[in-house]
Protein backbone atom coordinates (compact mmCIF):
# COMPACT_ATOMS: atom_id res chain seq x y z
CA UNK A 1 0.00 0.00 0.00
CA UNK A 2 3.20 2.39 0.85
CA UNK A 3 3.64 3.23 -2.98
CA UNK A 4 5.12 6.31 -4.61
CA UNK A 5 1.93 7.17 -5.74
CA UNK A 6 2.39 10.70 -5.92
CA UNK A 7 5.45 11.07 -8.17
CA UNK A 8 4.40 8.49 -10.38
CA UNK A 9 1.85 10.78 -11.84
CA UNK A 10 3.73 13.66 -12.15
CA UNK A 11 5.70 11.87 -14.76
CA UNK A 12 4.04 14.30 -17.31
CA UNK A 13 2.07 13.79 -20.27
CA UNK A 14 5.37 14.55 -22.46
CA UNK A 15 5.23 12.41 -25.49
CA UNK A 16 4.95 14.01 -28.60
CA UNK A 17 3.65 13.27 -31.69
CA UNK A 18 5.29 10.66 -33.84
CA UNK A 19 6.25 10.89 -36.94
CA UNK A 20 6.01 8.14 -39.65
CA UNK A 21 9.72 8.64 -40.03
CA UNK A 22 10.27 7.93 -36.06
CA UNK A 23 12.90 5.04 -35.81
CA UNK A 24 10.50 3.40 -33.28
CA UNK A 25 7.55 1.83 -34.76
CA UNK A 26 4.52 1.63 -32.16
CA UNK A 27 2.28 0.59 -34.50
CA UNK A 28 1.21 -1.28 -38.04
CA UNK A 29 -1.17 -1.42 -40.22
CA UNK A 30 -2.23 -4.93 -41.77
CA UNK A 31 -4.81 -5.12 -44.92
CA UNK A 32 -6.17 -7.58 -47.77
CA UNK A 33 -4.98 -5.11 -50.14
CA UNK A 34 -1.60 -4.77 -48.36
CA UNK A 35 1.89 -6.15 -48.86
CA UNK A 36 4.87 -8.14 -46.58
CA UNK A 37 7.29 -5.75 -48.65
CA UNK A 38 5.31 -2.34 -47.40
CA UNK A 39 7.07 -0.09 -44.39
CA UNK A 40 3.34 -1.01 -43.06
CA UNK A 41 3.32 2.60 -40.85
CA UNK A 42 0.21 3.47 -42.50
CA UNK A 43 -2.89 2.21 -43.54
CA UNK A 44 -1.55 2.70 -47.29
CA UNK A 45 1.15 0.95 -46.53
CA UNK A 46 0.00 -2.19 -44.75
CA UNK A 47 1.19 -5.18 -44.18
CA UNK A 48 -0.99 -8.91 -46.28
CA UNK A 49 -0.21 -11.16 -42.72
CA UNK A 50 0.02 -10.93 -38.90
CA UNK A 51 3.08 -12.31 -38.65
CA UNK A 52 4.88 -9.58 -41.37
CA UNK A 53 3.58 -6.86 -39.03
CA UNK A 54 4.20 -8.07 -35.88
CA UNK A 55 8.09 -8.55 -37.05
CA UNK A 56 7.68 -4.77 -37.83
CA UNK A 57 6.57 -3.53 -35.11
CA UNK A 58 8.42 -2.74 -31.53
CA UNK A 59 7.70 -4.99 -28.67
CA UNK A 60 4.50 -3.52 -26.72
CA UNK A 61 3.54 -1.68 -30.50
CA UNK A 62 0.14 -1.97 -31.84
CA UNK A 63 -0.92 -4.11 -34.95
CA UNK A 64 -3.85 -2.65 -36.45
CA UNK A 65 -6.23 -4.79 -39.06
CA UNK A 66 -8.04 -2.36 -41.50
CA UNK A 67 -10.07 -4.26 -43.69
CA UNK A 68 -12.22 -7.39 -43.76
CA UNK A 69 -9.88 -10.54 -44.67
CA UNK A 70 -8.25 -13.44 -44.13
CA UNK A 71 -4.72 -12.72 -42.18
CA UNK A 72 -3.38 -16.43 -41.95
CA UNK A 73 -1.95 -17.26 -38.65
CA UNK A 74 0.22 -15.84 -36.27
CA UNK A 75 3.75 -16.46 -33.92
CA UNK A 76 3.70 -14.02 -31.00
CA UNK A 77 7.22 -13.85 -29.60
CA UNK A 78 6.93 -10.68 -27.41
CA UNK A 79 4.65 -8.09 -26.20
CA UNK A 80 2.02 -7.26 -28.87
CA UNK A 81 -1.13 -5.70 -29.26
CA UNK A 82 -2.84 -6.96 -32.36
CA UNK A 83 -6.38 -5.09 -32.73
CA UNK A 84 -9.08 -5.44 -35.49
CA UNK A 85 -12.23 -3.39 -35.22
CA UNK A 86 -15.71 -4.61 -34.43
CA UNK A 87 -16.74 -3.56 -38.07
CA UNK A 88 -14.61 -5.76 -39.75
CA UNK A 89 -13.91 -9.86 -39.99
CA UNK A 90 -10.02 -10.27 -39.38
CA UNK A 91 -10.04 -14.05 -40.08
CA UNK A 92 -7.45 -16.67 -39.61
CA UNK A 93 -7.98 -20.46 -40.80
CA UNK A 94 -3.96 -20.96 -39.07
CA UNK A 95 -3.64 -21.33 -35.57
CA UNK A 96 -2.08 -19.17 -33.22
CA UNK A 97 0.77 -19.42 -31.05
CA UNK A 98 2.10 -17.37 -28.48
CA UNK A 99 5.35 -18.06 -26.91
CA UNK A 100 6.26 -14.83 -25.59
CA UNK A 101 7.65 -15.46 -21.34
CA UNK A 102 7.01 -12.24 -19.63
CA UNK A 103 5.50 -10.33 -22.00
CA UNK A 104 1.78 -9.00 -22.01
CA UNK A 105 -0.31 -10.17 -25.13
CA UNK A 106 -3.67 -8.72 -26.44
CA UNK A 107 -5.76 -10.06 -29.32
CA UNK A 108 -9.17 -7.81 -30.08
CA UNK A 109 -11.22 -8.43 -32.63
CA UNK A 110 -10.26 -11.98 -34.25
CA UNK A 111 -12.28 -14.81 -36.06
CA UNK A 112 -9.96 -17.42 -36.12
CA UNK A 113 -11.64 -21.00 -37.44
CA UNK A 114 -10.04 -24.22 -38.46
CA UNK A 115 -9.44 -25.13 -41.85
CA UNK A 116 -10.37 -28.49 -40.94
CA UNK A 117 -13.40 -28.90 -38.47
CA UNK A 118 -12.42 -30.32 -35.08
CA UNK A 119 -8.99 -30.47 -35.51
CA UNK A 120 -5.97 -28.66 -34.21
CA UNK A 121 -5.39 -25.87 -31.70
CA UNK A 122 -6.95 -22.52 -32.32
CA UNK A 123 -4.84 -20.70 -29.93
CA UNK A 124 -1.69 -22.43 -28.25
CA UNK A 125 -0.24 -20.27 -25.06
CA UNK A 126 3.21 -21.71 -24.71
CA UNK A 127 4.56 -19.27 -22.44
CA UNK A 128 3.17 -15.50 -21.61
CA UNK A 129 2.78 -13.47 -18.64
CA UNK A 130 -0.77 -11.50 -19.11
CA UNK A 131 -2.97 -12.62 -21.96
CA UNK A 132 -5.90 -10.45 -22.84
CA UNK A 133 -8.41 -11.74 -25.64
CA UNK A 134 -11.39 -9.32 -26.09
CA UNK A 135 -14.04 -9.51 -29.13
CA UNK A 136 -12.74 -13.04 -30.31
CA UNK A 137 -14.49 -16.04 -32.25
CA UNK A 138 -13.04 -19.12 -32.13
CA UNK A 139 -14.64 -21.80 -34.03
CA UNK A 140 -14.51 -25.27 -35.44
CA UNK A 141 -11.07 -26.38 -33.63
CA UNK A 142 -10.41 -29.38 -31.71
CA UNK A 143 -9.56 -27.63 -28.84
CA UNK A 144 -9.97 -23.48 -29.32
CA UNK A 145 -7.40 -22.03 -26.62
CA UNK A 146 -4.66 -24.17 -24.76
CA UNK A 147 -2.96 -23.06 -22.16
CA UNK A 148 0.27 -24.52 -20.77
CA UNK A 149 1.72 -22.10 -18.98
CA UNK A 150 0.74 -20.67 -15.59
CA UNK A 151 -0.28 -17.20 -17.43
CA UNK A 152 -2.64 -14.54 -16.42
CA UNK A 153 -5.68 -14.10 -18.90
CA UNK A 154 -8.46 -12.35 -19.30
CA UNK A 155 -11.03 -13.19 -21.42
CA UNK A 156 -13.63 -10.92 -22.54
CA UNK A 157 -16.76 -10.70 -25.16
CA UNK A 158 -16.07 -13.53 -26.69
CA UNK A 159 -17.38 -17.00 -28.39
CA UNK A 160 -15.69 -20.30 -28.56
CA UNK A 161 -17.74 -22.67 -30.37
CA UNK A 162 -17.66 -25.98 -31.91
CA UNK A 163 -14.16 -26.77 -30.25
CA UNK A 164 -15.21 -30.77 -30.46
CA UNK A 165 -12.38 -32.77 -29.57
CA UNK A 166 -11.10 -30.93 -26.21
CA UNK A 167 -12.88 -27.81 -24.82
CA UNK A 168 -13.39 -24.35 -25.72
CA UNK A 169 -10.33 -23.96 -23.33
CA UNK A 170 -8.51 -26.50 -21.63
CA UNK A 171 -6.15 -25.44 -18.95
CA UNK A 172 -2.99 -27.79 -19.07
CA UNK A 173 -1.29 -25.53 -15.92
CA UNK A 174 -1.62 -23.49 -12.68
CA UNK A 175 -2.71 -20.81 -14.70
CA UNK A 176 -5.38 -17.69 -13.37
CA UNK A 177 -7.70 -16.47 -15.99
CA UNK A 178 -11.11 -14.41 -15.58
CA UNK A 179 -14.02 -15.21 -18.46
CA UNK A 180 -16.58 -12.08 -18.78
CA UNK A 181 -19.31 -11.93 -20.82
CA UNK A 182 -18.19 -14.67 -22.91
CA UNK A 183 -19.86 -17.30 -24.84
CA UNK A 184 -19.28 -21.33 -24.73
CA UNK A 185 -21.40 -22.65 -27.46
CA UNK A 186 -21.70 -26.41 -28.53
CA UNK A 187 -18.16 -27.78 -27.55
CA UNK A 188 -16.77 -30.86 -26.17
CA UNK A 189 -16.84 -28.77 -22.83
CA UNK A 190 -16.73 -25.11 -22.58
CA UNK A 191 -13.78 -24.98 -20.11
CA UNK A 192 -11.89 -27.81 -19.09
CA UNK A 193 -9.09 -27.92 -16.05
CA UNK A 194 -7.45 -30.56 -16.76
CA UNK A 195 -5.76 -33.29 -14.32
CA UNK A 196 -3.11 -31.84 -12.43
CA UNK A 197 -3.79 -28.30 -13.39
CA UNK A 198 -4.24 -25.92 -10.41
CA UNK A 199 -5.75 -23.32 -12.69
CA UNK A 200 -8.53 -20.51 -11.22
CA UNK A 201 -11.13 -19.72 -13.80
CA UNK A 202 -13.73 -17.07 -12.65
CA UNK A 203 -16.30 -16.70 -14.65
CA UNK A 204 -18.73 -14.07 -14.81
CA UNK A 205 -22.18 -13.29 -17.26
CA UNK A 206 -21.11 -15.98 -19.64
CA UNK A 207 -22.82 -18.76 -20.73
CA UNK A 208 -21.75 -22.54 -21.36
CA UNK A 209 -24.50 -24.36 -23.75
CA UNK A 210 -24.76 -27.45 -25.61
CA UNK A 211 -21.63 -29.29 -25.11
CA UNK A 212 -21.81 -32.57 -26.17
CA UNK A 213 -20.71 -33.68 -22.91
CA UNK A 214 -20.18 -30.63 -19.51
CA UNK A 215 -20.29 -26.92 -19.37
CA UNK A 216 -17.25 -27.19 -17.55
CA UNK A 217 -15.26 -29.49 -16.32
CA UNK A 218 -12.67 -29.84 -13.35
CA UNK A 219 -10.17 -32.85 -13.58
CA UNK A 220 -7.70 -34.10 -10.71
CA UNK A 221 -7.00 -31.65 -7.54
CA UNK A 222 -6.34 -28.22 -7.08
CA UNK A 223 -8.27 -26.44 -9.82
CA UNK A 224 -10.73 -23.82 -8.68
CA UNK A 225 -13.83 -22.36 -11.00
CA UNK A 226 -16.00 -19.80 -9.63
CA UNK A 227 -19.14 -19.00 -11.95
CA UNK A 228 -21.27 -15.76 -10.93
CA UNK A 229 -24.66 -14.64 -13.11
CA UNK A 230 -23.45 -17.50 -15.33
CA UNK A 231 -25.59 -19.89 -17.59
CA UNK A 232 -24.76 -23.43 -17.72
CA UNK A 233 -27.50 -25.10 -19.93
CA UNK A 234 -27.97 -28.30 -22.19
CA UNK A 235 -24.71 -29.74 -22.04
CA UNK A 236 -24.81 -33.53 -22.80
CA UNK A 237 -23.84 -34.91 -19.88
CA UNK A 238 -22.54 -32.47 -16.10
CA UNK A 239 -23.67 -29.21 -16.92
CA UNK A 240 -20.77 -28.66 -13.72
CA UNK A 241 -18.44 -31.69 -13.42
CA UNK A 242 -16.02 -31.53 -10.43
CA UNK A 243 -13.41 -33.78 -9.21
CA UNK A 244 -11.77 -34.32 -5.54
CA UNK A 245 -9.48 -32.17 -4.73
CA UNK A 246 -10.94 -29.17 -6.52
CA UNK A 247 -13.43 -26.44 -5.57
CA UNK A 248 -16.26 -24.57 -7.51
CA UNK A 249 -18.11 -21.42 -6.41
CA UNK A 250 -21.54 -20.94 -7.88
CA UNK A 251 -23.51 -17.65 -7.28
CA UNK A 252 -26.45 -16.05 -9.17
CA UNK A 253 -26.44 -18.39 -11.79
CA UNK A 254 -28.53 -21.00 -13.71
CA UNK A 255 -27.88 -24.66 -14.63
CA UNK A 256 -30.99 -25.97 -16.40
CA UNK A 257 -31.35 -28.49 -19.17
CA UNK A 258 -28.22 -30.59 -18.56
CA UNK A 259 -28.42 -34.53 -17.80
CA UNK A 260 -26.76 -33.78 -14.54
CA UNK A 261 -26.91 -30.22 -13.11
CA UNK A 262 -23.81 -30.74 -10.81
CA UNK A 263 -21.57 -33.78 -10.26
CA UNK A 264 -19.22 -33.10 -7.61
CA UNK A 265 -16.84 -35.29 -5.57
CA UNK A 266 -14.98 -32.06 -4.74
CA UNK A 267 -15.92 -28.74 -2.49
CA UNK A 268 -18.83 -27.29 -4.04
CA UNK A 269 -19.97 -24.12 -2.67
CA UNK A 270 -23.18 -22.38 -3.45
CA UNK A 271 -24.25 -18.88 -1.89
CA UNK A 272 -28.00 -19.85 -2.09
CA UNK A 273 -28.54 -17.46 -5.36
CA UNK A 274 -28.48 -19.97 -7.86
CA UNK A 275 -31.75 -22.19 -9.44
CA UNK A 276 -29.84 -25.50 -10.15
CA UNK A 277 -33.11 -27.06 -11.99
CA UNK A 278 -34.54 -28.89 -14.53
CA UNK A 279 -31.99 -30.96 -15.28
CA UNK A 280 -32.40 -34.80 -15.78
CA UNK A 281 -30.48 -34.83 -12.26
CA UNK A 282 -29.87 -31.92 -10.35
CA UNK A 283 -26.95 -32.31 -7.61
CA UNK A 284 -24.67 -35.60 -7.66
CA UNK A 285 -22.60 -35.22 -4.57
CA UNK A 286 -22.57 -32.50 -1.66
CA UNK A 287 -23.42 -28.62 -2.23
CA UNK A 288 -21.78 -26.24 0.72
CA UNK A 289 -23.83 -23.53 1.74
CA UNK A 290 -21.79 -20.51 2.12
CA UNK A 291 -23.16 -17.02 3.60
CA UNK A 292 -22.85 -14.02 1.39
CA UNK A 293 -21.24 -10.90 2.91
CA UNK B 1 -36.63 28.47 -37.36
CA UNK B 2 -33.11 28.99 -36.93
CA UNK B 3 -32.32 25.05 -38.18
CA UNK B 4 -33.93 25.45 -41.06
CA UNK B 5 -31.81 28.77 -41.61
CA UNK B 6 -29.05 26.51 -41.21
CA UNK B 7 -29.93 23.77 -43.20
CA UNK B 8 -30.61 25.86 -45.90
CA UNK B 9 -27.52 27.90 -46.04
CA UNK B 10 -26.04 24.67 -45.70
CA UNK B 11 -27.55 23.87 -48.90
CA UNK B 12 -26.52 27.03 -50.20
CA UNK B 13 -22.85 26.20 -48.98
CA UNK B 14 -22.62 22.91 -51.02
CA UNK B 15 -23.92 24.23 -53.79
CA UNK B 16 -21.46 26.86 -54.30
CA UNK B 17 -18.94 24.47 -53.07
CA UNK B 18 -16.75 26.93 -51.14
CA UNK B 19 -16.90 26.83 -47.65
CA UNK B 20 -13.69 28.33 -46.07
CA UNK B 21 -16.63 31.87 -45.24
CA UNK B 22 -19.09 29.87 -44.06
CA UNK B 23 -19.68 30.94 -40.25
CA UNK B 24 -20.86 27.79 -38.25
CA UNK B 25 -19.01 24.39 -38.41
CA UNK B 26 -21.07 21.81 -36.69
CA UNK B 27 -18.97 18.88 -37.47
CA UNK B 28 -15.51 18.28 -39.38
CA UNK B 29 -13.86 14.99 -40.44
CA UNK B 30 -11.05 13.36 -40.15
CA UNK B 31 -9.02 10.59 -41.84
CA UNK B 32 -5.94 9.07 -42.71
CA UNK B 33 -5.99 9.92 -46.04
CA UNK B 34 -6.52 13.59 -44.98
CA UNK B 35 -4.88 16.73 -44.57
CA UNK B 36 -4.63 19.48 -41.69
CA UNK B 37 -4.31 22.50 -44.97
CA UNK B 38 -8.03 20.92 -45.74
CA UNK B 39 -11.44 22.71 -45.43
CA UNK B 40 -12.20 19.26 -43.22
CA UNK B 41 -15.75 19.98 -43.71
CA UNK B 42 -16.64 16.21 -45.63
CA UNK B 43 -15.52 12.99 -45.44
CA UNK B 44 -13.53 13.88 -48.95
CA UNK B 45 -11.27 16.98 -47.66
CA UNK B 46 -11.06 15.61 -43.76
CA UNK B 47 -8.21 16.45 -41.40
CA UNK B 48 -4.84 14.26 -41.02
CA UNK B 49 -5.16 14.65 -37.49
CA UNK B 50 -7.51 15.14 -34.55
CA UNK B 51 -6.13 18.43 -33.48
CA UNK B 52 -6.66 19.89 -37.10
CA UNK B 53 -9.61 19.07 -36.67
CA UNK B 54 -10.60 20.59 -33.14
CA UNK B 55 -9.18 23.67 -34.49
CA UNK B 56 -11.43 23.88 -37.04
CA UNK B 57 -14.67 22.76 -35.55
CA UNK B 58 -16.98 25.44 -33.71
CA UNK B 59 -17.36 25.07 -29.77
CA UNK B 60 -19.54 22.31 -29.07
CA UNK B 61 -19.10 20.73 -32.61
CA UNK B 62 -18.14 17.22 -33.63
CA UNK B 63 -14.95 15.58 -34.78
CA UNK B 64 -15.42 12.90 -36.82
CA UNK B 65 -13.05 10.07 -37.83
CA UNK B 66 -13.56 8.18 -40.44
CA UNK B 67 -11.19 5.50 -40.95
CA UNK B 68 -8.63 3.41 -39.21
CA UNK B 69 -5.28 5.03 -38.44
CA UNK B 70 -2.94 7.16 -36.10
CA UNK B 71 -4.37 10.52 -35.06
CA UNK B 72 -1.77 11.91 -32.84
CA UNK B 73 -3.03 12.78 -29.92
CA UNK B 74 -5.01 15.66 -28.90
CA UNK B 75 -4.93 18.85 -26.54
CA UNK B 76 -8.50 19.90 -26.04
CA UNK B 77 -9.21 23.77 -24.78
CA UNK B 78 -13.13 24.05 -25.38
CA UNK B 79 -16.28 22.05 -25.66
CA UNK B 80 -15.89 19.40 -28.32
CA UNK B 81 -16.84 15.61 -29.35
CA UNK B 82 -14.68 13.46 -31.03
CA UNK B 83 -16.61 10.32 -32.43
CA UNK B 84 -14.76 7.82 -33.95
CA UNK B 85 -17.26 4.47 -34.77
CA UNK B 86 -16.81 1.26 -33.67
CA UNK B 87 -15.83 0.20 -37.12
CA UNK B 88 -12.70 2.34 -36.59
CA UNK B 89 -9.45 1.53 -34.97
CA UNK B 90 -8.45 5.58 -34.35
CA UNK B 91 -5.27 4.96 -32.73
CA UNK B 92 -3.04 7.40 -30.92
CA UNK B 93 0.40 6.77 -28.99
CA UNK B 94 0.25 10.65 -27.35
CA UNK B 95 -2.22 12.08 -25.05
CA UNK B 96 -5.67 13.35 -25.20
CA UNK B 97 -5.38 16.73 -22.81
CA UNK B 98 -8.40 17.92 -21.63
CA UNK B 99 -8.02 21.86 -20.52
CA UNK B 100 -11.48 23.21 -21.05
CA UNK B 101 -12.73 24.68 -17.82
CA UNK B 102 -16.71 24.16 -17.36
CA UNK B 103 -16.64 22.51 -21.45
CA UNK B 104 -18.39 19.63 -22.12
CA UNK B 105 -15.96 17.11 -23.75
CA UNK B 106 -16.79 13.53 -25.41
CA UNK B 107 -14.10 11.55 -26.39
CA UNK B 108 -15.89 8.06 -28.29
CA UNK B 109 -13.79 5.31 -29.91
CA UNK B 110 -10.27 6.35 -29.50
CA UNK B 111 -7.57 3.71 -28.61
CA UNK B 112 -4.85 4.92 -27.07
CA UNK B 113 -1.39 3.42 -25.85
CA UNK B 114 1.23 4.85 -25.02
CA UNK B 115 4.41 5.40 -26.98
CA UNK B 116 6.90 4.20 -24.34
CA UNK B 117 5.24 1.60 -22.08
CA UNK B 118 4.55 2.91 -18.44
CA UNK B 119 4.85 6.59 -19.26
CA UNK B 120 2.11 9.58 -19.74
CA UNK B 121 -1.16 9.67 -19.19
CA UNK B 122 -3.93 8.30 -21.66
CA UNK B 123 -7.02 10.93 -21.21
CA UNK B 124 -5.34 13.84 -18.71
CA UNK B 125 -8.52 15.68 -17.33
CA UNK B 126 -6.76 19.31 -17.13
CA UNK B 127 -9.67 21.25 -16.26
CA UNK B 128 -13.36 20.71 -17.55
CA UNK B 129 -17.30 20.76 -16.89
CA UNK B 130 -17.80 17.54 -18.28
CA UNK B 131 -16.03 14.60 -19.85
CA UNK B 132 -17.76 11.47 -20.83
CA UNK B 133 -15.22 8.73 -22.22
CA UNK B 134 -17.16 5.77 -24.40
CA UNK B 135 -15.59 3.09 -25.97
CA UNK B 136 -12.19 3.62 -25.30
CA UNK B 137 -9.11 1.84 -24.79
CA UNK B 138 -5.94 2.81 -22.63
CA UNK B 139 -2.87 1.31 -22.64
CA UNK B 140 1.04 1.36 -21.57
CA UNK B 141 0.73 4.67 -19.76
CA UNK B 142 1.55 6.02 -16.29
CA UNK B 143 -2.15 6.09 -15.92
CA UNK B 144 -4.93 5.55 -18.29
CA UNK B 145 -7.30 8.32 -17.22
CA UNK B 146 -6.74 10.93 -14.76
CA UNK B 147 -8.60 13.54 -12.99
CA UNK B 148 -5.78 16.17 -12.29
CA UNK B 149 -6.13 18.13 -8.27
CA UNK B 150 -6.67 21.25 -10.54
CA UNK B 151 -9.90 19.89 -12.50
CA UNK B 152 -11.71 20.50 -9.28
CA UNK B 153 -15.25 19.28 -9.36
CA UNK B 154 -15.25 17.35 -12.57
CA UNK B 155 -18.32 15.47 -13.83
CA UNK B 156 -16.48 12.13 -15.32
CA UNK B 157 -18.84 9.39 -17.15
CA UNK B 158 -16.56 6.22 -18.46
CA UNK B 159 -18.56 3.61 -20.51
CA UNK B 160 -17.79 0.22 -22.22
CA UNK B 161 -13.65 1.11 -22.07
CA UNK B 162 -10.67 -0.49 -21.19
CA UNK B 163 -8.14 0.15 -18.73
CA UNK B 164 -5.01 -1.87 -19.45
CA UNK B 165 -1.38 -2.18 -18.38
CA UNK B 166 -1.01 0.81 -16.81
CA UNK B 167 2.05 1.22 -14.56
CA UNK B 168 0.15 3.11 -12.46
CA UNK B 169 -3.33 3.13 -12.21
CA UNK B 170 -6.26 2.81 -14.93
CA UNK B 171 -7.97 5.58 -13.28
CA UNK B 172 -6.95 8.19 -10.90
CA UNK B 173 -9.20 10.70 -9.56
CA UNK B 174 -7.67 13.48 -8.04
CA UNK B 175 -9.77 16.30 -7.99
CA UNK B 176 -11.81 17.47 -5.43
CA UNK B 177 -15.32 17.23 -5.33
CA UNK B 178 -15.23 14.94 -8.53
CA UNK B 179 -18.65 12.77 -9.43
CA UNK B 180 -16.96 9.78 -11.29
CA UNK B 181 -19.29 6.93 -13.05
CA UNK B 182 -18.17 4.19 -14.33
CA UNK B 183 -20.24 1.10 -15.87
CA UNK B 184 -19.24 -1.83 -18.07
CA UNK B 185 -15.78 -1.20 -17.95
CA UNK B 186 -13.02 -3.23 -17.65
CA UNK B 187 -9.67 -2.27 -15.28
CA UNK B 188 -6.65 -5.25 -16.21
CA UNK B 189 -3.27 -5.76 -15.41
CA UNK B 190 -2.76 -1.98 -14.01
CA UNK B 191 0.08 -2.33 -12.32
CA UNK B 192 -0.91 -0.69 -8.76
CA UNK B 193 -4.09 0.25 -8.56
CA UNK B 194 -7.60 -0.22 -11.15
CA UNK B 195 -9.43 2.96 -9.69
CA UNK B 196 -7.72 4.74 -7.26
CA UNK B 197 -9.70 8.08 -5.27
CA UNK B 198 -7.21 10.12 -3.79
CA UNK B 199 -9.23 12.96 -2.95
CA UNK B 200 -12.67 14.01 -1.33
CA UNK B 201 -14.98 12.80 -4.77
CA UNK B 202 -17.76 10.69 -5.53
CA UNK B 203 -17.11 7.65 -7.74
CA UNK B 204 -19.61 5.11 -8.89
CA UNK B 205 -18.87 2.14 -10.75
CA UNK B 206 -21.54 -0.47 -11.86
CA UNK B 207 -21.13 -3.71 -14.08
CA UNK B 208 -17.58 -3.94 -14.31
CA UNK B 209 -14.52 -5.85 -14.34
CA UNK B 210 -10.79 -5.57 -12.19
CA UNK B 211 -8.62 -8.67 -13.05
CA UNK B 212 -4.94 -8.83 -11.96
CA UNK B 213 -4.36 -5.59 -10.91
CA UNK B 214 -2.37 -4.82 -7.90
CA UNK B 215 -5.05 -3.27 -5.67
CA UNK B 216 -8.63 -3.49 -7.83
CA UNK B 217 -10.03 0.06 -6.04
CA UNK B 218 -8.76 2.05 -3.50
CA UNK B 219 -9.95 4.57 -1.54
CA UNK B 220 -7.48 6.55 0.28
CA UNK B 221 -8.69 9.64 1.98
CA UNK B 222 -11.30 10.84 4.25
CA UNK B 223 -14.03 12.21 1.68
CA UNK B 224 -13.76 9.60 -0.86
CA UNK B 225 -16.61 7.29 -1.65
CA UNK B 226 -16.90 4.96 -4.16
CA UNK B 227 -19.91 2.77 -4.78
CA UNK B 228 -19.38 -0.29 -6.34
CA UNK B 229 -22.15 -3.24 -7.65
CA UNK B 230 -22.62 -5.57 -9.33
CA UNK B 231 -18.69 -6.22 -10.21
CA UNK B 232 -16.28 -8.23 -10.46
CA UNK B 233 -12.65 -7.60 -8.33
CA UNK B 234 -10.19 -10.91 -9.00
CA UNK B 235 -7.13 -11.68 -9.04
CA UNK B 236 -5.55 -8.36 -7.03
CA UNK B 237 -1.82 -9.42 -6.00
CA UNK B 238 -2.38 -7.50 -3.01
CA UNK B 239 -5.94 -6.26 -2.08
CA UNK B 240 -9.50 -6.24 -4.12
CA UNK B 241 -11.22 -3.47 -2.25
CA UNK B 242 -8.43 -1.30 0.00
CA UNK B 243 -9.84 1.53 2.25
CA UNK B 244 -7.52 3.53 3.69
CA UNK B 245 -9.55 6.74 4.08
CA UNK B 246 -13.14 7.62 3.37
CA UNK B 247 -15.63 4.72 2.05
CA UNK B 248 -16.33 1.92 0.03
CA UNK B 249 -19.92 0.59 -0.43
CA UNK B 250 -20.16 -2.75 -2.13
CA UNK B 251 -23.24 -4.72 -3.53
CA UNK B 252 -24.30 -8.04 -5.98
CA UNK B 253 -20.29 -7.94 -6.39
CA UNK B 254 -18.05 -10.95 -6.49
CA UNK B 255 -14.25 -10.51 -4.77
CA UNK B 256 -12.47 -13.88 -5.66
CA UNK B 257 -8.71 -14.65 -6.08
CA UNK B 258 -7.23 -11.39 -4.44
CA UNK B 259 -4.64 -11.81 -2.30
CA UNK B 260 -7.05 -10.05 0.60
CA UNK B 261 -10.33 -9.17 -0.61
CA UNK B 262 -11.66 -6.42 1.18
CA UNK B 263 -9.01 -4.66 3.77
CA UNK B 264 -9.96 -2.00 5.76
CA UNK B 265 -7.00 0.23 6.64
CA UNK B 266 -8.64 3.38 8.41
CA UNK B 267 -12.26 4.51 6.78
CA UNK B 268 -15.14 1.92 6.39
CA UNK B 269 -16.56 -0.50 4.24
CA UNK B 270 -20.19 -0.86 3.42
CA UNK B 271 -21.31 -3.96 2.53
CA UNK B 272 -24.87 -4.97 1.44
CA UNK B 273 -24.42 -8.77 2.40
CA UNK B 274 -25.28 -9.53 -0.88
CA UNK B 275 -21.88 -10.11 -2.29
CA UNK B 276 -19.03 -12.99 -2.98
CA UNK B 277 -16.00 -12.36 -1.22
CA UNK B 278 -14.35 -16.34 -1.41
CA UNK B 279 -11.80 -17.54 -2.68
CA UNK B 280 -9.29 -15.18 -1.67
CA UNK B 281 -6.26 -15.75 0.58
CA UNK B 282 -7.79 -13.41 3.35
CA UNK B 283 -11.50 -12.37 2.68
CA UNK B 284 -11.53 -9.77 4.55
CA UNK B 285 -9.65 -8.14 7.30
CA UNK B 286 -10.59 -5.10 8.79
CA UNK B 287 -13.96 -4.31 9.90
CA UNK B 288 -17.10 -4.61 7.20
CA UNK B 289 -19.76 -2.40 8.71
CA UNK B 290 -23.11 -4.55 6.72
CA UNK B 291 -25.82 -2.34 5.97
CA UNK B 292 -29.70 -4.00 5.46
CA UNK B 293 -31.15 -3.44 2.11
CA UNK B 294 -34.15 -1.56 1.54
Amino acid sequence: MLYQKRRIFLVGALVLSAGLSEAQVHRTFVSVTGNDFNSCLTPAAACRTINAAIAIVDANGEVIVTTTGSYAGALITKSVRINAPSGIVAFAALPITINAPAANVAIRGFTIKAATPGSGVGITVTDVANLLLESMVVDGWGTGVEVNAASKISISDSIFRNNTLRAGIEFNAAASASVVKSQFENNERGILIDTGAAATVTASRSSFTGSTVNGFSVFGGGGVFAADRCLIANNGNQGIFLSAGSLVRLSGSSITGNVTGVSTLGTFETFGTSGIRGNTTNVSGTLTAVALQ
Amino acid sequence: MKATKLIVAASLALGLGALPAQAQISRVFVSVNGNDLNDCLQPGSACRTLNGGIAKVDTNGEVIVIDTGSFAGATITKGVKINVPSGAIAFSASSVVVNAPAATVVIRGLTLKAFTPGSGIGIDIQAAGTVLVENVVLDGWTSGIVVQSGAGAVKLDIKDSTMRNNSGAGVYVSGAGAAVSIDQSRFERNLIWGLQVDVAAKVSVSRSFFAGNLNGIEAQVAGAVVDVSRSTISGSTHNGLLVQGGLIRVAESLITGNETGLLRLSGTIESYLDNIVRGNTMNTSGTVTTVTRQ
